[in-house]
Formats: C-alpha cells, sequence, structure tokens
C-alpha cells in the first residue's frame, strides 16, 4: 500500500487574473519517482513551487508528512507546507530549472555554505558533502569554482546542493534542460542512484520518453489542469488502446499498402500515418491488421525492411491528450460560431 | 553561526570579484588621498582679482593698493569692464572690480562698486567675494575712520565752545540777577519816597494870622483895657484915698510901662503878622510850586516803577531764555557726554571681527575631515550594501538560499554584518591614516567620536540595504545608490552652504542623515562637545536607524515575494480595495473575474458577440455567477439585463449603492 508523502489538496493559482492551476489534486508517494508533464506554461513549475511553499495558493492546501513521522502512516502526522514551512525544508531539497549555486565558490565551498544553511553538524556535513561528491562523480573538482564546471557538473553540483541536508523529497525541476543526451542519461542515472537511496522525487520536464522510463507514476498538466494521473503503463492504457505497427519496405510506396478496402480490417485500425520513410498503423487488433499488411506487401511486391509492433509512447500519448483537448475546444467554439450564426440571422 | 557562514560567503563572493574589491578596498583609501591633498593646505589659493576703474581717483587708487598689498591676490587692470567681465568667463579672473567713474567721497554721493564673479562656481564665488569684499570693506572702513576723526574733533570742540558758554550764561545770570534786585531796591525806595503834596494852605495861615491879628488886636485892647481899667482902679483908689502915693505910682508906671509894652509888641506883632503873612504868601507859592513839582516827581516815580517792573519783567523773560540756553547747552552737553563710544575707530568699527580658528588645527582638512568621513561611510556603506544583496539577488544561488531553514532575519543581518565588517575595515584604515599623515583629531572624544561612527555605519548600512532590496539589477542599485548619496550630498553644506538655500530646503537638510551624522562628528571631534549636549542629535540618529531597520525588514520580505510570485514591490504596497470573493468567474478567454467590479471592466473590453456567449436568451452566467456567490441583490439586477449596456449599467448602479 503507498504511503503518501506528499498530499496536494484542491490547489489552484491565480497570476494577473489568470488560472495557472485548477483545482490540482494529487498525492505523491514515499520512495518513487513521480513525473510531473506539460507543456511550457502548463504550470509545472508554479505546481513544485507551491509544493515547496513558495507560492501560496488562492485555494487549497499542500500537507506534508512530516519528518520524523516519515516512516509511519498516521494520517494525522500530515501538516500543511505553509504553516510548516521550515519542517518542510528540512525534509525536502529542490533543484530548479536554472542551476542554483555560487558560481565564484568552489564545489566543496557551495556544498559546505548550503550544508550550514540546513543546519547540519561539522561531522554530518562532511560527510554529506563527501558522500555526494562521490555520488555526483564530482571527484577531483571539489576545489574548482562553479563557473569553472561544464555544464552537466553543474547540474550535478546543483543536485548536490539540493541533497546537501539527505532530504526525504528532491524536487526536480527540469532537471536536464539544455543538456544533450548523453548528458540528459548521466542525470538520469543519478537521479535512479538518488532514489535508490530512499529518496522520493518529484521531477518535472518535458523529455516525456525519459520520463516513462524513469518515473513510477506521472501526472499530466495542461493549462493549469490534471489530465491524467497514475504510471506510465496505466496512462497509455487509460487514453490509447491501439498499438502501433511500424513498417520500412522497399520500394516503399506506402500509398498503395494503405489502400485497405477490407472492412472487417478497416474497423480495426484507427490510424494510418505515412511518414516518408515508414508506415505507421495504430490498432488495438494487430495480428488482423498484420495479416492484411503481408497480404498488400505481397501483392505490391514490397520487400519488408522493417516491422516491428510497439505501445505508444508517452509523447504520444501526451500529444494525443492534449490535441483531443484541442480538439474539444475547437469543437466548443465550432459550437459558438454556430449560436452566433444562428443569432444573426434572428 | 548561519549568520556568520553568510557572512563569510559574502565577504569570499566580494573578495573574488576583482572589480568589487577594488572599489570596496581601495575606493576609500582613494578618495582620502585626493581630499588630503586637495584639502591639506593651510592657507587659500591665489585669486586672480581683475579691475576697471574708468578714472582712477586717491579713493581708487588707495583701494586697489589695498588689494595689491593682499600676497594672496594678483591684481590686473582692464581697459574696460566687458573685456574684465569676459577674463572671469574665460576663467583668467575670478572676480572683476568695476569702481565708480567719479570714486570720491562727497555728501549725497553713492560710490557703487561692482563684484562680478561667475556664479556658476557655486562655492568658490562666495569664498572669493567674502574675501575680496572683506578687504574692500577694510579700505572703506579706513575712510570712514577719517572722517569720524574729524567729525568726533568738531563735536569735542563743540562740547567745550558750549561748557565756556555755560560758565558764560551762569555768570550772566548772575549780574542780571543783582540787577533784578537792585531794580527791586530801587523800585522798593521810589515806592517809600512819600511825594504827598502838602495839605497846608496859606490862605489859612493867612487867616490865621488874621485872626492872630484879630487876637494880638483883641489882646492889646483887652491889655489896654485893663490897663486903663488899672488905671481907672488906680485913680478909684486914690480917689478913695486907698493910694499910696508910691505903690500908686510905681503901679501907674508899671501900667504905663505895660502899656507901652502891649502897644510896642503888639506893633510888633503886627509888624510880624505882616512880615510872616508875607512869608506865608511866599510859602504859599512855594508850597503850590513845591506840590507841582512833587505831583511830577510822583508821576515819574509811578512812571520808573512802572518801567522798573518792566525792566525786571524783561530781566526775568532774559533770565529765563538765558535757563532754556543754559539747559539746552547742559542737554547738548549731556548727549554729547553720553555718547559712549568716542573712539572714531569703534565708531567706524562697532564690532572687532577676528577670525580665529575655534580650535588649533593647522590645515583645512581638519575641518572638513568630519564631512569626509561621514562621507566615506555614507557612500561605501549604501554602495556596498546594496552591492552584497544585488550579487545575491542576481546570483544563480538566491533561490536556494530559499530552500534552507533560514529566517530571513539571518539573511538581513548577515548582509549587515558584511557590509559592517569591510566598512569597519576601511573606516580603521581612513581614521590611522587620518591619524598619522594628516594630523587630525580623533581621539579627544573616543568614545563619543566612536558612537557617532558606528551609528552613521549602521544609519546607512540599512539606507543601502533597502536600496538593494527595493532595486532588481545592479545598475538599477548603483544609480539608486548614487542618486540617494547624492542627495545627502547636495542636501549638505559640503557642496554649497545649507544658508543659501530656501528656508524649507533648510528646514528639510537640517534631518537629512548625512548633515545630522557630519555635524554631530564635527561636534564630537572638532568641539569636544559633551554627552548631554548631543542626546538629541544622537536620539535623531537612533530614530533614523530604528526607521531604516524596519523598512529594511519590510522591503526584503517584499524583494522576496516579488522574487518567488513575481509580483512587484509596488502592487504589493498598493492595498487591494476590492473584494475577493469566494467563486471566481472564468470567462472562456481565460480571464478570471473575481468580484463584480472585473466584471464591469471586463464588460467594458468584450465586444456584444462574446456578451452573448454568457449571456442570451437560454441563460444569464453572470446571474448564476452571483447566486453562487450569494449576491441575489446583484444576481436579480442582473438577470434583467439582455444586453452589454444593460448590464454595465447595472454594475455601474450597483457599485454606486454599495458605495
Amino acid at each position: 500500500m503507498p504511503s503518501p508523502v506528499i498530499k496536494v489538496e484542491k490547489v489552484s493559482k491565480v497570476f494577473d487574473r489568470r488560472i495557472i492551476l485548477d483545482n490540482i489534486d494529487m498525492e505523491i508517494n514515499a520512495g518513487e519517482i513521480f513525473g510531473i508533464i506539460g507543456a511550457s506554461g502548463s504550470g509545472k513549475t508554479t505546481l513544485l513551487n507551491i509544493i515547496i511553499g513558495f507560492i501560496k495558493p488562492e485555494t487549497g492546501d499542500v500537507m506534508f508528512r512530516t519528518e520524523h513521522l516519515l516512516d509511519h502512516k498516521e494520517s494525522h502526522s500530515f501538516r500543511s507546507v505553509f504553516k510548516y514551512p521550515d519542517e518542510l525544508k528540512r525534509i525536502i531539497g529542490m533543484a530548479a530549472q536554472t542551476p542554483s549555486f555560487y558560481t565564484t565558490l568552489s564545489v566543496r565551498e557551495n556544498l559546505d555554505y548550503f550544508g550550514t544553511l540546513y543546519g547540519l553538524t561539522k561531522d554530518t556535513l562532511k560527510a554529506n558533502t563527501n558522500t555526494l561528491i562521490n555520488l555526483m562523480d564530482l571527484q577531483g573538482s571539489e576545489g574548482r569554482p562553479g563557473k569553472n564546471l561544464s555544464g552537466g557538473m553543474q547540474r550535478r553540483l546543483d543536485m548536490a546542493c539540493s541533497l546537501i541536508h539527505d532530504p526525504k523529497i528532491l524536487i526536480l525541476d527540469e532537471p536536464t534542460a539544455d543538456l544533450d543526451p548523453l548528458l540528459r542519461n548521466h542525470i538520469w542515472r543519478l537521479v535512479r542512484k538518488i532514489n535508490k537511496r530512499g529518496t522520493t522525487i518529484i521531477l518535472a520536464s518535458h523529455h516525456l520518453s525519459e520520463l516513462e522510463l524513469l518515473c513510477s507514476r506521472i501526472v499530466i498538466l495542461k493549462e493549469g489542469k490534471v489530465l491524467a494521473v497514475g504510471t506510465p503503463n496505466e496512462i497509455k492504457e487509460r487514453f490509447s488502446k491501439n498499438e502501433e505497427i511500424h513498417l520500412e519496405s522497399f520500394p516503399g510506396n506506402y500509398d498503395k499498402i494503405a489502400d485497405i478496402k477490407d472492412k472487417d480490417v478497416l474497423k480495426e485500425i484507427a490510424k494510418i500515418e505515412d511518414k516518408g520513410t515508414k508506415l505507421v498503423i495504430y490498432t488495438s487488433k494487430p495480428e488482423i491488421v498484420l495479416n492484411e499488411i503481408i497480404k498488400k506487401l505481397d501483392q505490391h511486391k514490397e520487400t519488408i525492411v522493417d516491422l516491428k509492433v510497439t505501445k505508444p509512447t508517452l509523447d504520444e500519448i501526451f500529444i494525443m491528450i492534449t490535441e483531443s483537448e484541442k480538439d474539444k475546444q475547437e469543437e466548443q467554439d465550432e459550437e459558438k460560431e454556430e449560436i452566433k450564426k444562428k443569432q444573426s440571422r434572428k | 553561526m548561519k549568520v556568520f557562514k553568510i557572512t563569510t560567503k559574502n565577504l569570499k563572493l566580494l573578495l573574488r570579484s576583482k572589480t568589487s574589491m577594488f572599489v570596496i578596498i581601495f575606493g576609500p583609501l582613494l578618495i582620502m588621498l585626493l581630499v588630503g591633498v586637495a584639502f591639506n593646505n593651510p592657507s587659500a589659493s591665489k585669486m586672480n582679482i581683475g579691475y576697471y576703474a574708468k578714472q582712477k581717483t586717491n579713493l581708487t587708487t588707495s583701494f586697489i593698493q589695498a588689494l595689491q598689498d593682499n600676497p594672496n591676490f594678483a591684481v590686473v587692470e582692464y581697459a574696460n569692464e566687458p573685456l574684465c567681465i569676459e577674463m572671469i568667463e574665460q576663467g583668467k579672473s575670478h572676480i572683476c572690480i568695476v569702481f565708480p567713474e567719479d570714486f570720491r567721497v562727497a555728501n549725497d554721493k553713492e560710490n557703487e562698486v561692482i563684484f562680478y564673479v561667475d556664479q556658476s562656481r557655486a562655492n568658490f564665488v562666495y569664498a572669493v567675494i567674502d574675501t575680496v569684499s572683506t578687504k574692500i570693506d577694510f579700505t572703506s572702513s579706513q575712510i570712514s575712520f577719517q572722517m569720524t576723526n574729524e567729525l568726533l574733533s568738531a563735536l569735542a570742540m563743540a562740547q567745550k565752545t558750549n561748557n565756556e558758554n555755560i560758565g558764560k550764561i551762569i555768570s550772566l545770570k548772575a549780574y542780571l540777577g543783582s540787577l533784578s534786585t537792585n531794580l527791586e531796591s530801587v523800585k522798593t525806595k521810589l515806592g517809600s519816597i512819600d511825594l504827598t503834596q502838602s495839605k497846608i494852605n496859606s490862605v489859612q495861615f493867612v487867616d490865621s494870622l488874621t485872626l492872630i491879628q484879630t487876637d494880638v488886636t483883641n489882646l492889646r485892647k483887652k491889655g489896654l483895657d485893663v490897663i486903663d481899667l488899672s488905671y481907672d482902679f488906680l485913680s478909684d483908689i486914690d480917689d478913695d484915698g486907698y493910694s499910696n502915693g508910691n505903690l500908686t505910682g510905681a503901679y501907674s508906671a508899671s501900667l504905663l510901662e505895660s502899656n507901652q509894652g502891649i502897644n510896642s509888641t503888639y506893633n510888633l506883632t503886627s509888624k510880624h503878622i505882616t512880615a510872616l503873612n508875607g512869608l506865608l504868601s511866599t510859602l504859599g507859592t512855594d508850597m503850590d510850586s513845591l506840590n507841582k513839582r512833587l505831583a511830577v516827581a510822583r508821576n515819574a516815580t509811578i512812571d520808573s516803577k512802572t518801567k522798573i517792573t518792566d525792566a525786571q519783567t524783561a530781566l526775568d523773560k532774559v533770565k529765563a531764555d538765558l535757563d532754556a540756553i543754559k539747559t539746552a547747552s547742559e542737554n547738548l552737553n549731556a548727549h554729547i557726554n553720553s555718547l559712549k563710544v568716542t573712539s572714531a575707530e569703534s565708531i567706524v568699527n562697532p564690532i572687532k571681527t577676528t577670525v580665529k580658528p575655534i580650535n588649533a588645527r593647522t590645515n583645512n582638512l581638519n575641518f572638513v575631515f568630519p564631512y569626509l568621513v561621514i562621507l566615506i561611510i555614507a557612500f561605501i556603506s549604501i554602495m556596498l550594501s546594496s552591492t552584497i544583496i544585488i550579487i545575491e539577488k542576481t546570483s544563480k544561488a538566491y533561490f536556494r538560499n530559499f530552500t534552507t531553514p533560514t529566517k530571513d532575519f539571518t539573511f538581513i543581518a548577515s548582509v549587515f554584518l558584511t557590509s559592517f565588517v569591510v566598512v569597519i575595515i576601511q573606516l580603521i584604515f581612513v581614521l590611522i591614516l587620518a591619524y598619522y599623515f594628516l594630523n587630525t583629531s580623533i581621539l579627544t572624544n573616543v568614545l563619543l567620536t566612536l558612537l557617532t561612527l558606528l551609528a552613521s555605519l549602521v544609519l546607512f548600512t540599512l539606507i543601502g540595504m533597502i536600496i538593494g532590496y527595493l532595486f532588481n539589477s545592479q545598475e538599477a542599485v548603483t544609480m539608486a545608490s548614487i542618486s540617494i548619496g547624492s542627495v545627502f550630498l547636495f542636501l549638505s553644506n559640503l557642496i554649497l552652504p545649507l544658508e543659501t538655500m530656501s528656508s524649507t530646503i533648510q528646514n528639510i537638510a537640517r534631518y537629512n542623515p548625512y548633515v545630522v551624522a557630519s555635524e554631530l562628528l564635527k561636534k564630537v571631534t572638532l568641539f569636544s562637545t559633551e554627552w548631554n549636549q548631543l542626546t538629541r542629535d544622537f536620539m535623531l540618529l537612533g530614530i533614523y536607524v530604528a526607521v531604516a531597520l524596519v523598512l529594511a525588514l519590510i522591503i526584503q520580505k517584499m524583494s522576496k515575494i516579488q522574487y518567488i510570485s513575481r509580483k512587484p514591490i509596488a502592487k504589493q504596497i498598493v492595498k487591494k480595495k476590492e473584494e475577493i470573493i469566494d467563486k471566481f468567474f472564468k470567462l472562456k478567454s481565460g480571464i478570471l473575474l473575481r468580484n463584480e467590479k472585473e466584471l464591469l471592466d471586463e464588460l467594458n473590453k468584450i465586444s456584444d458577440e462574446t456578451f452573448s456567449e454568457y449571456v442570451n436568451k437560454n441563460k444569464n452566467d453572470f446571474e448564476s455567477w452571483m447566486l453562487l456567490n450569494r449576491n441575489k441583490h446583484l444576481a436579480k439586477m442582473l438577470g434583467k439585463c439582455k444586453t452589454k449596456q444593460e448590464m454595465i449599467k447595472a454594475l455601474e448602479e450597483y457599485r454606486k449603492e454599495i458605495k
């Protein structure tokens, strides 16, 4: 049974009379990597700032389980992040989008400084610093000023600063922003390592495919609203029953292959996309569709270069969900237009 | 512990920034050096004085000579007034003096000496005017001295003559008094002369003489009768025989003799009476004559007495006039004597001004030292504390500080401590330099000096912190710091004397923290003023510190809110007047309406078509919204509205009602 460490309860936030977060409800469980995904401006950072108690919402509250009771399950152990900010800050660490450390101080000086601000004893601080330097692969750079570190190292130093007080919860806001794929992988590996140490991680990112592999659960935000919460597979299941058939053939006359006449097969196909170099068919019955496709390949003398059947990625699900929302909106707009036209006729 | 850690970090950040380190460490020393060189000069600089005199009189020459005698003046004559003025414009002269054409001392003659100065040279011009006009005034005083001396001599002479006259008046008065007495005596004597006419009447004498004659005649007759009778008697006796012949004969002879005697006496008496009568007649004539003369004399006496009285009256008047003259003269003397100042020098220069330094300092730096030290404290404290804050605020790590369980006050205290430590170190340097190399007095009143310096340091550091928290960029902070510092500087005695400013500005400037602090330090270091005379100033500084601290705390809080929630400080200060209601109305455009005011504002912006999306024959969303918020009255008003204009009007009416 998962035990929540953070409860976001009916949180709404308004900036300049615009709803940034609209009645957000969710729970983050102990030990999980919880991903928050959403397009730019969807309210991810605002939500994280509310969770850490920086921004007070217009409505709702964020509760956290107190440090000394984190390993127990009493419901009354939850406290509001806005009423007990210092207590929250002792159990939570946060790395913002932009690395947050003193660029003229060295790695060790930064860790030493922030450790002191968390009230760590000298011994604990020393131990934690050494552990984090090793954990974050910063050995040999302890004496280098922050500004002289590479982008990846700066990001790791930032995470180290967030972890110096050994928090139970770590919030990472776009930790891989502006990093190349290799550095991103490095960061994700570190996130896993940190999580394995027992730290609950709340992660906001737009690298959905990477989050899919990393996160225990995710929440999808759109325009301040929660569109979905659950494990990546749960979300995929909920929003897409289809699987994807990816076909690459030679000479690649995909229009002819896609020209399926059989009604029984057609009704099983959700969508066919000719992507130029390959054909992607979305279907809930891939075995039926594959039979028909193979027939078509024979018929048009196409040679299979690559053929695979996959589940849709989180990226695709996200696009699908947001587009379906967009479609709904467009439908609503069309309805409005209709009403207007009717009114103008009258 | 945290405070010291943050302070150490701040110091490291400062020291690792080469430019800030240079400015912070060397800035004050550089200022000190420059100001020291500039002010460490016991004498004033040489002044170039131009003059133009169309006609040189003795007076003009004496003035010019007086100016030339001053070794600090370089006096140059110019051919005309415009050239003289032009030299000021070119910076070759500090002042141009134009002497009047007929420059001499005479009655009803105004001698106006015109000074042309370059007012743009601000405080220097006052020094030039002051120095030159002092010299001119001195020469002018010398002329006045001579004239006053002459005037005083004339006055002394007049007093002497007056005194002599008073003596003469006194003797004249005495003489007149004696004369008056004599006249009175004469008058008395004239009054005592009896010039009454004789009442002797010659006729009466004649009558009396006639009566005497008659009586004498009668007496002779009676005598003769008696004699006759005696004869008869004798005859009878003889006849009767009783006679004694001898006796009778003797008796008869006696009778005869008596008879003869009577007749002879009678004759003689008649003769005498006649003579007497004649005499009486003469006497009568004489008496008449005498009476006439007496009458004349009496009249003359009366006339004389009248004239004597008139003379006395005249004398009295003369005496009164003399008295008046004497009194006037005495008054004049009294007035002259009442002149307490009878020395020409004292009249020309009743107040002798000798400018003496109130302490024994020898160079100008000593006088500007308090202003300079406070200036360094003010600028460095403001710049440094604001810079530390802006370094922190613009630092990547600013955000992370908020994620730590550290109180805001700890950060404020750390910034303060960092700035405090740096400025204290600089101040120690400055004071050591000042003490050993500039020979300034800082040890005369050590405790109060330190207290003043610390109070100033605290105050200006807090002001800098307010600026740092208030602005969000290094440029804004620098501009604000320089602006604040400049305002402090301009509203002080350092650039222009406060007395040259308007009274309003003067009143404001007296409360300028820089003025308060620098004046306080001046009193402490230069005048060694005691604590009990400085309590007001210290109290004022204390109030400033308290206010600045409260402001720093408030603005730091606002600055933090601004950083996290992007809510500008100005918006945080503005009090929300409109009531925020529980349930918002979200327009399809994404705009959120929180109250009827925002609905009204938005209705004024949206089109009728957009309005119809919310209010049409099927629904009235705004009415429903108000019902949801339990404002039945407004809901009813809005429910009646079918068009946007109607709803705007209804909302305006409602707002009037609730006001």
